[in-house]
């Protein structure tokens, strides 16, 4: 019970607390191109959810022998991106040889969905503040969903955007980038945290 | 000679990586937190861009579609190595202190989707002169963001000190995407003003 509480605690905190394009602004120029392909997020968010946790048990006990390095800044990112290379090729080849339906329908797009900021950083930022495996897996779990919820709120907020006579500078990715600096903004509010002085 | 000068004008400005295709932001808007993080991000932008789309443009046909992301991601990643090298010769600190994103760029949009929908079509001179004016364009935002961000939330420039006035919410992620969005407003204002002054020169001489 403790650990599916710690599970629950560490996703839900990724998911709200430490949302990973509010609070770390990562994967944003694929936040953008989902909000243009609403119907791809749903698919999206579990591929990210699939790779990332697998990626995440493969990667875990390679990480604490890699972390005392006097170069993990470099070496533990290089051995996430091996290990999603791994995970790709390998559900490549099985989509492709077992069900060739799904793959013609995401193989296109997977090597975008699986090398990309979200899915590294979702490795990363457990990786580097050191949290155990059930920690690591929560979340990156919650990390993936709360990067499908920002695509919908964001996404919502831009076609709405469309409605209103924004000035003609400030039209495409100006108007968006300040969108999304204001919903960070909220968020950052909304989970109780105070600007620093 | 001209011709080239313009394309790598239009690469730095009006194709912008960050403010015009809206790449690579979210380095920016969290990483890219004072000058020394710019410089970082931006010695380790170069040192993956430019071999992986030199790699796109030589090997890139060859590989079977679907594998050649593997390639690039993983080439990516092996530059994260001399990229780190270069970055601690000039300061011990600098790679380190800008956190996960120099090592995020090994896997961002221009290496991985630029190399294989644009830099596999073309020659190898072209991808080479492509990603160093990305990169330039890339760098030049990065300059423009850190130093505003770090005069802003510390009051200083490269660590010197210039006033004792500072905002440390300017270190924020939100602070990031609105004066990365202010800066693209800026460059679409000025794109306007050089496209008029084009009309109007053009009618004057017909």
């Amino acid at each position: 019970m403790s650990y599916f509480l710690q599970f629950l605690s560490m996703m839900l905190t990724a998911l709200f607390i430490e949302n990973i394009i509010f609070t770390r602004a990562l994967g944003t120029s694929w936040l953008f191109y989902l909000t243009k392909h609403p119907k791809e997020i749903f698919k999206y968010t579990l591929v990210l959810s699939g790779i990332t946790t697998v990626s995440g048990l493969i990667g875990y006990p390679l990480r604490g022998v890699l972390h005392s390095h006097e170069m993990s800044h470099v070496i533990v990112p290089v051995m996430y991106i091996a290990v999603l290379a791994l995970v790709y090729s390998v559900t490549y080849f099985l989509l492709k040889k077992f069900l060739p339906e799904k793959f013609e329908k995401i193989g296109q797009n997977l090597g975008t969905a699986v090398f990309n900021c979200a899915a590294l950083g979702t490795l990363l930022v457990p990786a580097s503040a050191r949290l155990d495996l059930i920690s690591t897996i929560g979340y990156g779990i919650g990390m993936s969903l709360g990067f499908g919820l920002a695509v919908i709120i964001v996404g919502y907020g831009l076609t709405r955007l469309e409605y209103c006579r924004v000035p003609k500078i400030f039209r495409g990715v100006p108007i968006a980038l300040i969108y999304l600096g204001l919903l960070s903004l909220a968020f950052y509010g909304l989970v109780g945290h105070q600007l620093p002085t | 000679m001209k011709a080239e000068l313009k394309e790598c004008l239009g690469y730095i400005f009006f194709k912008n990586p960050v403010l015009v295709l809206g790449l690579v932001l979210g380095h920016l808007a969290a990483g890219d937190i004072n000058l020394q993080n710019a410089a970082a991000l931006s010695v380790t932008f170069l040192f993956i861009t430019v071999p992986v789309m030199l790699f796109a443009a030589t090997v890139g046909k060859k590989i079977p579609s679907g594998f050649n992301v593997v390639f690039y991601a993983l080439v990516s990643a092996a530059m994260l190595f001399p990229a780190y090298y270069i970055c601690k010769s000039f300061s011990a600190t600098i790679f380190d202190s800008a956190g996960i994103y120099p090592a995020l760029l090994a896997v961002s949009t221009v290496p991985i989707v630029y190399s294989s929908k644009i830099a596999e079509k073309q020659g190898v001179a072209k991808a080479l002169f492509g990603g160093v004016c990305i990169t330039l364009g890339f760098a030049l935002t990065a300059a423009v963001l850190g130093a505003a961000r770090e005069f802003l939330s510390s009051g200083s420039l490269w660590g010197f000190k210039i006033t004792e006035a500072a905002y440390p919410a300017a270190n924020l992620p939100f602070w990031g995407f609105i004066l990365l969005g202010f800066m693209a407003a800026i460059l679409n204002w000025v794109k306007d003003i050089i496209r008029k002054s084009g009309e109007k020169s053009e009618e004057e001489s017909a």
